[in-house]
């Protein structure tokens, strides 16, 4: 049985089967566009038969209509986005709370984009589980499932020198060898596993979804299996290479590009504004922000090699650090980047609050009332969630022994009596709470990263150049605010109900009589 | 009337009431204001509640509280402007009695005192009602409504002292909603806790008469009181009281009791956001209780009635804290603003960090848990053991 790829170079007149064209790789070094290239790739390596190739173009067909789908829905979120954010965005620069008219608007569409991205995802995955299922052999599952998308290695492969120039430094050589110590297999294995824990809670779809079902692989397909395109193929390659006439693919990729840039902002916003710096801080750290961005520009400049850089950086987040107050440190190594603030960046728990339970006593709450069944899918329920939002992959004995703390947990609080269960659901909360694995495992690596002597978390959220140019807004506000703030004092708000509004009279001859 | 869902009167339904009460409710309600009418008047006292101790008995069944300064006169059937008590056939009861809407485990910071046993763990109720009309309550679906409309436990006085005892718990506060409008259950609560060694903290804006506020006040060790702004223009627009009856139980309670005292301002923007009222109000507390009290900043979050008004920007809070420190005050916090340095107790001799907070949390201490400057030696005021 002859390779669909062998075929599909015999139909382009190619000289050889090995490896990419290197004409292919040319074109795509130039148009810095990928996609292609890497599909070709791994084609080659799956040797797919022509008859696996007919097999597959129902599941393609689908993918493209998903696509088309897919983009249409984007051009509708990318314009709600663009009027949202910057609405909310400018909120969270002014520091005095955020409105529901703004930030719910703006959370939504945030939700609405990652919803459709998730369910595109979804979908593609699914077609590529019946494909690795009903189409592919186990071996072929397999070299689908391990591929690895590289540029140095296609261009290697296919004779390419520029990438020498490019990778073939002295520092990749360093890190090459740098691999074998003991913190570089930590690091790989910190990394490994928090590939695996991201991958659970948003998995993305594989090679075969990725390069396979893409638009981008139609004439690979189609050509090799001698079969014409049909209208949904043409109109997928058509809105992946140029988009639609009302939404052109230039204006999506600005658009796309317009949206990330806001949210990253928002994302500065939340953390400066929940760190409530000080005058003295925020110029402070401006200076130190400042100096890194013109680390890495002198790297640029002068081909300062890397461990110069993250010996500068590393000074630097130090010098960072030790401007903060410990609250202010906590808040910084607990941050996690969101659209939407955890109340401990916009709310903090309020002197005097009632209301203020967390996540899972209110979870206990819930469940108290519940009858055993209902009890036991509850807990069942929140090990899913737990999974989802936290933990990440189990073991089956990390998954039972999670399964009888919370059954312990919940068995308790249904027998407790409504006063107990009030004084004790903040501990019992704290016996089942869970913190997010991803970001224990982010934390292991920056630890690890500190001991390679690179910089960790801190300089990565602190030293971008949207980070700075934030400080650079907050500290004019600062500034400013003090000056102009009696201006401010004109409100005709609602005033309160008091004794004069019938409802009760000061008499105090009553009292004299 | 727009907080009382059940029991909503308008002006003139309110008036039109009285009207047919007949002429000697007439006189009455000549001479004294008449509080929340329910519209099915209460026949009995409530099965766990007590009588009032501080009341008098009018001509026929009326009769007038005499625990706040609203001073209400009611008449057979009413309850207080408070909605916690009600006139039983001519005799006062509290209905806010055995029954708190919120029972928590929480730490002391969140009454908040700074300067009282910092770190240790309280168990804080509180019990549905007010006698005040907040605009930006915080806690508003619980203290703008009666307290059998929100009573979510069943504690006795001495369940509550028990409770604590049992889980090791030595401090008992009185949080979350007004204590004066359940001070008979506080009272005997705190009168238990204190006999079985346990420490009484109480969070109130201290609007009492001083009689009263001394015969509980000789049960609690500290007060947490809010002066909500310094101008009895803004008490009558905002809070819906006097300012005068709080000045004078803020200075009963330095003066009169044994009680340790911390104050709390909140900054409303655009309400009493002015420095000189601030100027002001530090000024008076420096003369009348002293510029050792500590003295909290918190920061207003949108709530109840002011849900569009912006939260108080941080550097307003950093000013009207210079403004306290300026006019003498010699520790002045911050609150609702975490992670923040002012959250901190600090040395007032080498500003260095004594008790360094984030939120209501102590991350590091300094003080040998007494309150003392390693470097200075000096202790600062406060109940640190």
């Amino acid at each position: 049985m002859r390779s669909l790829v062998i075929l599909l170079v015999g139909a382009m007149g190619c000289s050889s089967a090995l490896g990419v064209p290197p004409q292919m790789v040319s074109v795509a070094k130039d148009r810095e566009d990928w996609q292609v290239v890497y599909t070709w790739d791994l084609l080659e390596k799956l040797h797919l038969s022509r008859q696996q190739a007919r097999e597959l173009l129902p599941y393609f067909e689908q993918a493209c209509a998903f696509s088309i789908d897919y983009y249409q829905k984007l051009e509708q979120v990318h314009k709600l986005a663009l009027q949202t954010y910057p609405l909310y965005r400018d909120e969270l620069q002014a520091n005095v709370g955020t409105t529901p008219a703004a930030e719910r608007p703006a959370v939504k569409t945030s939700v609405t984009l990652k919803k459709l991205h998730g369910h595109f995802d979804r979908a593609l995955s699914e077609l590529e589980r019946r494909v690795e299922r009903e189409i592919l052999t186990p071996a072929q599952w397999r070299i689908a499932r391990d591929y690895q998308p590289s540029r140095s290695r296609i261009m290697r492969e296919a004779g390419q020198t520029g990438h020498k120039a490019r990778y073939a430094t002295k520092n990749a050589g360093k890190w090459a060898q740098a691999r074998t110590d003991p913190l570089s297999r930590e690091l790989e294995s910190i990394q490994e596993e928090l590939d695996q824990v991201r991958d659970f809670q948003e998995p993305d779809c594989g090679a075969i979804g990725r390069f396979i079902l893409a638009p981008t692989a139609a004439d690979l397909l189609y050509g090799g299996t001698g079969r014409a395109k049909p209208a949904v193929v043409r109109e997928a390659i058509q809105v992946w290479r140029f988009g639609t006439g009302r939404y052109p693919v230039s204006a999506m990729r600005r658009d796309a590009e317009t949206v990330n840039d806001i949210k990253n902002e928002v994302k500065d916003w939340m953390l400066i504004n929940g760190l409530h710096l000080t005058p003295p801080q925020v110029e402070r750290l401006q200076e130190i922000g400042l100096l890194a961005l013109r680390c890495r520009h002198e790297k640029q400049a002068n081909h300062r090699p890397a461990q110069w850089l993250d010996q500068a950086l590393l000074e630097l987040e130090g010098h960072a650090r030790r401007v903060f107050q410990p609250g202010q440190l906590k808040v910084v190594d607990e941050y996690a980047t969101c659209f939407r603030g955890k109340s401990s960046l916009t709310d903090p728990v309020r002197v005097g609050q009632a209301n203020d339970e967390s996540h899972f006593e209110k979870w206990l709450e819930e469940i108290r009332p519940l009858e055993s069944e209902a009890l036991l899918m509850a807990v069942e329920d929140r090990l899913a969630v737990d999974q989802k939002r936290f933990l990440g992959p189990l073991t089956d004995r990390q998954r039972r022994e999670r399964m009888a703390l919370l059954t312990s947990i919940a068995l308790r609080v249904t027998s407790m009596s409504d006063v107990d269960f009030a004084l004790e659901k903040t501990e019992l909360a704290k016996s089942i709470a869970v913190k997010s694995r991803a970001f224990e495992l982010a934390r292991q690596r920056d630890r690890v990263y500190h001991q390679m002597n690179k910089p960790g978390r801190t300089a990565r959220l602190l030293f971008t150049p949207g980070f700075v140019r934030a400080l650079m807004i907050r500290g004019r506000q600062l500034a400013a605010i003090g000056n102009d703030r009696h201006d401010w004092r004109v409100v005709d708000g609602p005033k309160a109900e008091h004794y004069e509004d019938g409802y009760a009279l000061i008499k105090d001859e009553v009292k004299e009589k | 009337m727009k907080s009382l869902p059940d029991y909503e009167l308008n002006r003139r339904e309110f008036m039109d009431k009285l009207g047919r009460v007949g002429a000697g409710t007439c006189v009455a309600c000549s001479v004294g204001g008449v509080a929340v009418s329910l519209p099915a008047a209460k026949a009995s006292p409530p099965i766990h509640g007590r009588e009032v101790d501080f009341y008098e008995q009018l001509s026929g069944k009326r009769i007038q509280c005499f625990v706040c300064p609203m001073h209400c006169v009611l008449e057979d059937g009413q309850t207080c402007f408070c909605r916690t008590r009600t006139n039983y056939g001519g005799k006062l009861f509290t209905d806010a009695y055995d029954n708190p809407c919120v029972l928590r485990v929480e730490s002391v910071e969140k009454t908040p005192l700074n300067h009282f046993r910092p770190g240790s763990r309280c168990i804080m109720l509180g019990v549905g009602g007010c006698n005040l009309r907040c605009i930006y309550c915080q806690n508003w679906e619980v203290s703008q409504q009666f307290p059998e409309q929100v009573a979510k436990y069943e504690l006795t006085p001495d369940q509550a002292v028990d409770a604590a005892v049992k889980r090791g718990i030595d401090t008992i506060a009185f949080n979350f909603t007004e204590a004066v409008v359940f001070l008979e259950y506080a009272t005997d609560i705190a009168r238990l806790a204190k006999k079985k060694g346990l420490h009484v903290v109480c969070a109130t804006a201290a609007f009492i008469e001083p009689e009263p506020l001394i015969a509980f006040a000789e049960h609690v060790d500290a007060f947490a009181v809010t002066l909500k702004g310094f101008t009895e223009e803004f008490y009558h627009d905002s809070i819906g009281v006097k300012l005068a009856p709080v000045l004078t139980a803020i200075k009963t309670i330095k003066h009169r009791t044994s009680s340790w005292l911390e104050l709390i301002s909140l900054i409303v923007p655009g309400y009493n956001e002015d420095m000189n009222e601030f100027r002001r109000m530090c000024g008076w507390i420096r003369q009348n209780v002293g510029a050792e009290t500590p003295l909290h900043f918190a920061r207003f979050v949108p709530e109840y009635k002011l849900k569009d008004v912006e939260q108080t920007p941080v550097p307003v809070m950093e000013e009207a804290k210079r403004v306290a420190l300026q006019g003498g005050m010699k520790y002045v916090y911050l609150s609702n603003i975490a992670p923040h340095p002012d959250t901190n107790t600090y040395c007032p001799r080498c500003k260095r960090p004594l008790i360094e907070r984030h939120g209501f949390e102590i991350l590091r201490r300094w003080d040998n848990g007494q309150g003392r400057c390693p470097t200075c030696r000096i202790t600062l005021p406060g109940v640190w053991t």
